[in-house]
């Protein structure tokens, strides 16, 4: 299909109880396309298989049935090209700032010098500087979440896939890396997917948002975010952002709701994250 | 204040030690006063002798420690990196390392005769298990996490090894190192009790023989002095290297030594 970076084809996934043996199905038949340069959402319910998609995307799963491809290749195991922001950051904790933003570049095999000066510009992009001699204990929750988004940047990714990058902010730092992230997008024009439980934060920063269904996962609704772009944090008082709101609150809790009537049966297996 | 407060177990022992003495409660000949023993130290060390001995035992172990080093780090490594490796060596390693490094001096002396060599092989088998089993954990028991950024970001595999793996098992690998060296200086002086002819090790052994009570309990004191600096060493320079995990582990304050 043109103009698609991702295009994920009837993809089905589901895990093995190493103790029972029965296998749980997580995802279930789903198809998607994403657009170079878009700033996707995926939401549902918790237990749907949203990381597992990503990781998917990413190339460190393999679909059971179905096929990813990424600019018309298969996905078959990590590239750079597709950088992953794990749901705990995965900074290194025994290098500093610096050292962690240099190793995607060192990775790719640049000298010392090229090297520092790439990772000092995205330092500097996400307000980290003065902090380059930093250890990961050191920062605070929201600049860990930044450098670990410099350290994915550096990377040059044409994919950035974020899993709840977030979840462990307070309201006002998650307002101001939401804006951060979105003035990045639009500074680096690259195509951003994010994982979020937050229906305001998938509304404010997409151009579409795509709901899963309760378990085993597929696409329930995709929705286009036609709000004026770039987005400020007027726009959440904009009255279709209201209505989109709804709309997808509506759309969310009825598959929560489904997930909540399966908890009351045993549940198979221990979640991932 | 702080190594007031780690002094003061030590002066408690002296004192009712003393006390015990002076009360006529211990016979001279198995156990001295504390003030003969310091004597007897202080005139082993004023010849020289005990530096001599001293010596010849810390030589023995650094060398020892040092192959083990080596060799445990290499192997353990590698066979925590690759699979077949350590499917390979692990049950010979787990066979061997339940006998006890005085267990190996009788076919040592066979081979090595007395002496140094005997005593470096003792320290070695000593040392290495606890830096090889450490290193291989260590490795092995690296965050899934890590890896996967790594991989992600197209690292090859020497980058992998030089930058996620071992600095990530620094910790575990460092502790090894520090029980291994423990180790390694109990070993040597087993090894000296039987296999040698200087030493701290022989030196008590030929103390025992003369009677010498008090030389021999200087002696003793003068093994726990030497393997509590090297512990101190040792975990200075875990502080010194684990500075990314300062603050984050409950044992940062207890390396604080
Ligand atoms: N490696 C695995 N082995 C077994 N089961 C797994 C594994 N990974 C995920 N699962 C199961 O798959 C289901 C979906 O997991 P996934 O992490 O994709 O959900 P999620 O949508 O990301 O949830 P959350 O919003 O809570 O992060 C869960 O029921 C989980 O228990
Ligand atoms: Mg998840």
């Amino acid at each position: 299909m043109t103009g698609s970076i991702f295009s994920i084809k009837n993809v089905s996934k589901s895990f093995k109880d190493p103790k029972s043996g029965d296998s749980l199905p997580v995802i279930n038949d789903l198809s998607l396309e994403i657009k170079g340069g878009d700033f996707v959402s995926i939401i549902g319910p918790s237990g749907c298989g949203k990381t597992t998609l990503l990781y998917q995307m990413g190339g460190f799963l393999r679909p059971d049935e179905g096929t990813i491809h990424y600019k018309g290749q298969p996905v078959l195991a990590p590239h750079p090209e597709r950088t992953v922001i794990f749901q705990e950051y995965g900074l290194f904790p025994w290098k500093t700032v610096l050292g962690n933003v240099e190793f995607p570049i060192k990775a790719r095999g640049a000298l010392p010098a090229e090297r520092r000066e790439i990772a000092l510009k995205y330092i500097k992009m996400v307000h980290l500087n003065g902090f380059e001699n930093s250890y990961p204990h050191q920062l605070s929750g929201g600049m860990k979440q930044r450098a670990g988004i410099a350290r994915a940047l550096a990377c040059q990714p044409e994919v950035v896939l974020m899993d709840e990058p977030f979840a462990s902010l307070d309201n006002i730092t998650r307002e101001i890396m939401q804006e951060e992230i979105l003035r990045l997008w639009s500074e680096v024009g690259k195509t951003f997917i994010l994982i979020t439980h937050h229906l305001d934060e998938a509304i404010f920063m997409s151009r579409r948002v795509i709901v899963m269904d309760a378990r085993p996962g597929r696409v329930k609704e995709s929705v286009e975010i036609d709000l004026p772009e770039p987005r400020t944090p007027e726009v959440k008082s904009h009255p279709r952002f209201a209505a989109l709101k709804k709309h997808l609150t509506r759309s969310l809790r009825e598959e929560v709701e489904k997930t909540i009537a399966f908890a009351k049966e045993p549940v198979p297996a221990a979640e991932v994250n | 204040m702080k190594i007031l407060k780690k002094a003061l177990p030590f002066f408690a022992v002296l004192l009712i030690w003393e006390l015990l003495f002076r009360f006529g409660l211990l016979n001279e000949y198995l156990l001295p006063s504390p003030l003969s023993v310091a004597k007897a130290g202080l005139a082993l060390a004023g010849s020289g002798e005990l530096f001599l001995d001293l010596f010849a035992s810390v030589k023995r172990v650094l060398a020892g420690f040092l192959a083990a080093a080596v060799f445990g780090l290499t192997l353990g490594t590698l066979s925590g990196y690759g699979r077949s490796l350590s499917d390979a060596i692990m049950p010979l390693c787990e066979f061997l390392r339940p006998i006890p490094p005085i267990a190996w001096i009788p076919i040592a002396i066979l081979w090595f005769g007395l002496g140094d060599n005997p005593a470096y092989f003792i320290v070695f088998i000593g040392a290495f298990f606890p830096i090889f089993i450490n290193s291989y954990w260590g490795i092995r028991e690296s965050r899934l996490m890590h890896l996967n950024v790594a991989r992600n970001f197209g690292a090859s595999r020497f980058l992998v090894l030089t930058d996620v793996l071992l600095p990530g098992s620094l910790p575990r690998i460092l502790h090894g190192l520090r029980i291994g060296l423990g180790l390694g200086w109990t070993s040597v002086i087993s090894a000296e009790l039987v296999g040698a002819q200087s030493g701290l090790g022989y030196m008590i052994q030929m103390n025992r023989v003369m009677l010498k009570t008090e030389n021999i309990i200087a002696g003793m004191v003068t093994i726990g002095l030497a393997g509590l600096l090297m512990n101190y060493l040792m975990l200075l320079l875990e502080k010194r290297l684990l500075t990314w995990r300062k603050d984050t582990l409950r044992s940062a304050e207890t390396a604080e030594a």
